[in-house]
């Protein structure tokens, strides 16, 4: 190790920690995790991950807002989803994530990186807690019709997280989705409503007028 | 889905108007760094009187006990309230007694130099990456030996710092964490959950109290001096103390630091012969 005046090492890490954790990440492929500066800001970054294989995510390329707080690591980063995402923990509208270790409580360590983090979150992605939601309308989806909440979040991972924009969940129609669409509805919640109402156009269109 | 369902946003804005966890939290924390925000980490020495106007209106056992206490410990210095102090008192009373002139050239001193050093080994050894924990190490390694470096800030600048007291915190976490996995056999029977979970669980994270298995697993990660707790509670009596020792160094030889226990608290205290850092 380099000697180090005592001085400067009371200052704090500097760019030192976050550009090790970013290193750390680029050394390890097999994790499939990257963590990438947006600027030369060292206090705001963006991680990426694959969504976890038999899960409706599974194919999706997930990117995680980073804010790093002054006192990181004894406060735990701050982060939030960029890709939208159908999940109970996760907010399908801000991408605001319930997970224990991400709150100022007394779950996050100092030992624990973004790395660490990015990995939970992908576990997070594999054992939904619908008990403890973020989304308090996924997590009913989720608890009331397991299968049609797949379905909607696969749509939600063909739509939002791969990189063909277009490409549509199975035996979605583009020419369906597109009359809804001139209703005025979002891509996002007309795909919902096909899934939920079996690609039935005028169940779908119910679903979307009446929010059902 | 019943047709008399008024229609609805179909993202309803309950989920806004109540606050978030995270909200409650951030709620709770700024209330409580309020709270502190006139704490010093580690604060100037005092006088125990200081402690008893604490109890003016209080129960006569803690008077009664104070008094005694004061007979042979009339000093003291406070320490903040964070859920931190156990650590912070412990790495604070041992760089103390590190920077003593009188301890400068003794046996003790050449053999804490070593201990310290080798925190590294017992970190890495009981798989804590060294690249996460390096910047840990180096500071608390620099705080235990300021005094080698004339022009340096004061000790009780560097522990009255943010980062330098978070990060010597931080490092004395990690070595209650690893002497805990290194020698599970002698721990586990005290803990309520498996070792690493315990470690995991309620020695790592920052702000959480140590109770007596981490104070006996951190005398043994550091084997350097007896801890010796002065009880302040309402049990009738003397004020009783609890010692803690290192298993396998001679204890007799080992300086001893002296704390404070009130229920969910530990602060410093100073025996009237005790060579103290002003």
């Amino acid at each position: 190790m380099p000697p180090r005046s005592s001085t400067s090492a009371f200052k704090g890490p500097g760019k030192g920690r976050i550009m090790k954790e970013i290193d750390a990440c680029r050394t390890d492929k097999e994790a499939k995790i990257k963590v990438e500066l947006v600027d030369d800001n060292l206090s705001h970054l963006k991680g990426t991950f694959e969504g976890p294989p038999a899960t409706p995510y599974e194919g999706g390329h997930f990117v995680v807002d980073i804010q790093i707080p002054a006192d990181y690591p004894f406060k735990p980063p701050k982060m939030k989803f960029d890709t939208r995402i159908y999940h109970p923990n996760i907010s399908s509208q801000t991408g605001a994530i319930c997970l224990d270790i991400l709150k100022d409580g007394v779950a996050w360590s100092p030992v624990y990186t973004l790395k660490t983090a990015l990995i939970s979150l992908q576990s997070l992605l594999q054992s939904p807690e619908p008990n403890d939601p973020q989304d308090a309308e996924v997590a009913k989806h989720f608890i009331r019709d397991r299968k049609g909440f797949e379905e909607t979040a696969r749509a939600w991972t063909a739509l939002h997280a791969k990189d063909n924009p277009d490409a549509l969940p199975a035996g979605m129609d583009i020419s369906v989705v597109k009359s809804l669409e001139e209703m005025g509805f979002s891509r996002a919640d007309v795909v919902k409503a096909l899934s939920k109402a079996g690609n039935n156009a005028d169940r779908a269109a119910e679903i979307l007028l009446t929010g059902a | 889905m019943a047709s008399s369902d008024p229609p609805r946003d179909p993202h309803p804005p309950t989920t806004d108007e109540r606050p978030t966890d995270q909200q409650i939290l951030d709620y709770e924390n700024s209330l409580r760094a309020e709270l502190l925000a006139d704490a010093p980490f580690v604060s100037e020495l005092a006088g125990l009187e200081e402690l008893e106007k604490e109890y003016e209106g209080g129960a006569e056992i803690f008077r009664k006990k104070l008094q005694e206490l004061k007979k042979d410990y009339p000093i003291y210095r406070s320490i903040r309230k964070d859920g931190n102090c156990f650590y912070r008192a412990f790495g604070w009373r041992l760089a103390e007694l590190l920077w003593s002139p009188s301890s400068a050239s003794s046996f003790w001193h050449d053999t804490a130099k070593a201990v310290l050093i080798s925190t590294r080994e017992l970190l890495t050894s009981s798989g804590y990456e060294q690249v996460m924990i390096e910047d840990f190490y180096d500071t608390f390694l620099a705080a235990m030996k300021l005094r080698e470096a004339p022009g340096e800030p004061t000790g009780l600048e560097v522990f009255q710092s943010e980062y330098a007291s978070s990060t010597t915190i931080c490092h004395l976490r990690l070595c209650t964490g690893a002497e805990l996995k290194r020698s599970r056999d002698l721990y586990e029977g005290f803990a309520e959950m498996p070792i690493d979970e315990f470690v995991i669980k309620s020695v790592e994270p920052m702000a959480l109290e140590a109770d007596n298995l981490q104070i006996s697993a951190l005398v043994n990660a550091i084997p350097l001096v007896n801890i010796r707790i002065a009880n302040l509670d309402t049990t009738p009596g003397s004020i009783n103390f609890h010692e803690f020792s290192p298993m396998d160094a001679d204890a007799k030889t080992l300086p001893v630091i002296t704390l404070l226990f009130r229920p969910g608290h530990y602060d410093v205290l100073y025996g009237k012969n005790e060579n103290v850092e002003k």
